[in-house]
């Protein structure tokens, strides 16, 4: 099309970021299917649900807002819990996965073998830790129960406990669980974050006679804070809205003493067949999420534009 | 870790109690990296051995360590009464469809968020990552209400359009990092020569995004079995249900198979543990380049 001062720009190739003109209908090409899935999926549906929120008997109004955020004692309650399990999971998850990381990136034998043992519980479907847990946690035929008799926690005529049966261990239980399933994303992004310090920092603080602690201290904790806070980000968003690992151990049980938001928005949805609530909560729930996700993202773009 | 740099200048008795220092630390990793170890791989441990024992046994005290009785008993029920092999091979179906198209979409998208810019391309993006933090039991609300209103309850066609829900915006930001790693020299030396963007996007391009490809696609797979929330609203019949409710659906109102249950989730894990393991490297790459950056 334009060939003959193609040829003369040529040489300047190298410094030109884009030589030539790309016609506008291109990149509408490319990102069309893309964007339109978005829109469908999921920009339309959070509109209509949305839109839902404002649905109640006596036509539009904010009544479902005033009895989520002043009259529902359960959702406030639901709401501790949800900040609760979010919480003491991403607390757990932080520590183990970055004990994890930290013996992975340095000596171990068979080192390649423990990473992929390690990550194990995060392949795993939603479902399978919350069921396996509850089996463990079992009151009558748990394992756990078992071990605890057999180390002598319990004695012989004690009365095991119904760790999912009372409301005081049932939320506890669940988070055990959480901790559990999530603790090898921490550990992978944490470990990518250990193997990018420069190591000659190391080097160089041990010959000015840095101990392990102090070389721990002043270099590898500053070193890992950017992505510390982006992992805490992600383990914080996964854990305040999950689902599954709470409905299949508890389903908000015993009497709401593990109730959390998403088992609240189910409940309300399909039990009570009040969608419009169900929404609201659910409304209120994503409000929620949108600071931690707001921080995500911006640190993303941030650092993605450099 | 900086040893070696240091025992060149070390008298020989420091270099003595540096060494057993060194031994005994090694000593503590190790011991410490095998009781969590033992912790993480306990509950595998146990999803097997009570697979494997009878229901009986899962009722009776003192619980067992090894099964007294060993039984197939469980994936022999789960198999020919309770029709697992459907709710696999659903589960299969769905998670391939959903990974195919969203591979698809998002490598051709990605392209395009990757090299052109546009108008409201940052805030594409933005929702793109913030779409991360949507609960999924929000959305499964109005997705609910629309598959009854459009027949696509129960319809493989309606979960695929659910899970790309989640699914799509995460390929498609794999996708984008990693083309914007490509350098533009290569699409404008094909482009130089008259060929189209989508020409240089297809000949030359992509060929060279095969890893991401093969990393979207895991995750993608991954993220769609193991998925709970959606399969769990719409589907009410065991036409289309898949591995995550049938697993749940095992536990009773009154009493509950345990053995079965434990059974269940084996099979349901299995598939994604083999692609696990098959395709770390792909994984691991296309999650720690993917989800965070810096």
């Amino acid at each position: 099309m334009v060939a003959t001062s193609q040829a003369d720009r040529l040489p300047q190739r190298a410094h030109a970021r884009r030589s030539r003109p790309v016609a506008r209908i291109h990149p509408f090409l490319f990102v069309a299917p893309s964007v339109l899935m978005l829109v469908l999926l999921l920009a339309l549906p959070i509109t209509q649900a949305l839109l839902r929120t404002f649905q109640t008997d006596a036509g539009w109004g904010v009544e479902n807002y005033v009895r989520a955020l002043r009259d529902d004692h359960l959702a406030r309650l639901a709401m501790r819990h949800t900040f609760t399990f979010a919480f003491f999971s991403v607390v757990g998850q932080y520590i183990l996965g970055f004990t994890v990381a930290l013996l992975l990136s340095g000596r171990l034998p068979f080192r390649p073998a423990f990473r992929v043992l390690f990550l194990l519980p995060w392949m795993f479907p939603a479902v399978v830790p919350g069921i396996t847990w509850r089996w463990i946690f079992d009151g009558l035929f748990g394992v756990l129960n078992e071990v605890l008799y057999r180390i002598g926690y319990y004695a012989e005529t004690d009365v095991p406990i119904a760790w999912l049966g009372q409301t005081s261990t049932a939320l506890a239980a669940t988070i055990v669980a959480n901790i559990w399933r999530g603790f090898p994303f921490m550990m992978v992004l944490l470990l990518a974050g250990l193997q990018s310090i420069n190591q000659e920092m190391y080097e160089a603080a041990a010959v000015d006679g840095a101990n392990a602690f102090r070389r721990f201290w002043d270099i590898t904790l500053p070193s890992m804070k950017g992505i510390s806070f982006v992992a805490v980000l992600l383990a914080w968003i996964g854990s305040f809205m999950n689902f599954a690992i709470v409905q299949v151990m508890t389903a908000g049980g015993p009497a709401n003493a593990s109730e959390v938001f998403a088992t609240l928005v189910y409940k309300n949805a399909f039990l009570y067949a009040d969608a419009s609530y169900a929404a609201t909560l659910g409304i209120l729930l994503l409000a929620l999420l949108m600071i931690p996700g707001g921080l995500y993202v911006r640190a993303t773009m941030r650092s993605t534009r450099g | 870790m900086a040893t070696s740099f240091e025992a060149p200048a070390l008298p020989e008795p420091r270099r003595l109690s540096q060494d057993s220092r060194e031994r005994f630390s090694l000593a503590l990793r190790v011991a410490i990296a095998l009781t969590l170890l033992i912790l993480t791989l306990f509950p595998m441990y146990w999803i097997i051995i009570s697979s494997l024992k009878t229901n009986l046994e899962t009722h009776s005290l003192p619980v067992t360590f090894v099964p007294k009785v060993w039984s197939l008993n469980a994936y022999r029920e789960i198999f020919e009464r309770r029709n697992f092999a459907h709710y696999l091979s659903n589960a299969m179906i769905v998670s391939l469809a959903t990974t195919f198209w969203g591979v698809a979409v998002a490598a051709w998208s990605g392209y395009g968020f990757a090299r052109f810019d546009f108008r409201f391309k940052a805030g594409v993006m933005a929702f793109v990552l913030i779409a991360q933090s949507f609960p999924r039991i929000l959305l499964v609300i109005p997705y609910f209400e629309m598959a009854n209103r459009l027949g696509l309850k129960d319809t493989y066609l309606g979960l695929i359009l659910a899970y790309s829900t989640f699914i799509q915006p995460l390929c498609l930001w794999i996708m984008k990092e990693y083309f914007e790693q490509i350098p533009r020299d290569l699409d404008e030396a094909a482009m130089v020569d008259g060929a189209s963007p989508y020409r240089a996007f297809w000949d030359i391009i992509l060929p060279l995004a095969r890893p991401a490809l093969g990393a979207t696609a895991i995750i993608g797979f991954l993220t769609a079995w193991n998925e709970y929330e959606f399969a769990l609203v719409l589907t009410s019949s065991e036409k289309v249900r898949t591995i995550s409710v049938a697993i749940a659906s095992l536990i009773g109102e009154f009493t509950t198979e345990w053995n079965q249950v434990m059974a269940a989730a084996a099979i349901g894990t299995v598939p994604v543990v083999i692609v696990f393991l098959f395709f770390q490297k792909q994984l691991m790459h296309g999650l720690t380049g993917g989800a965070v950056k810096g």
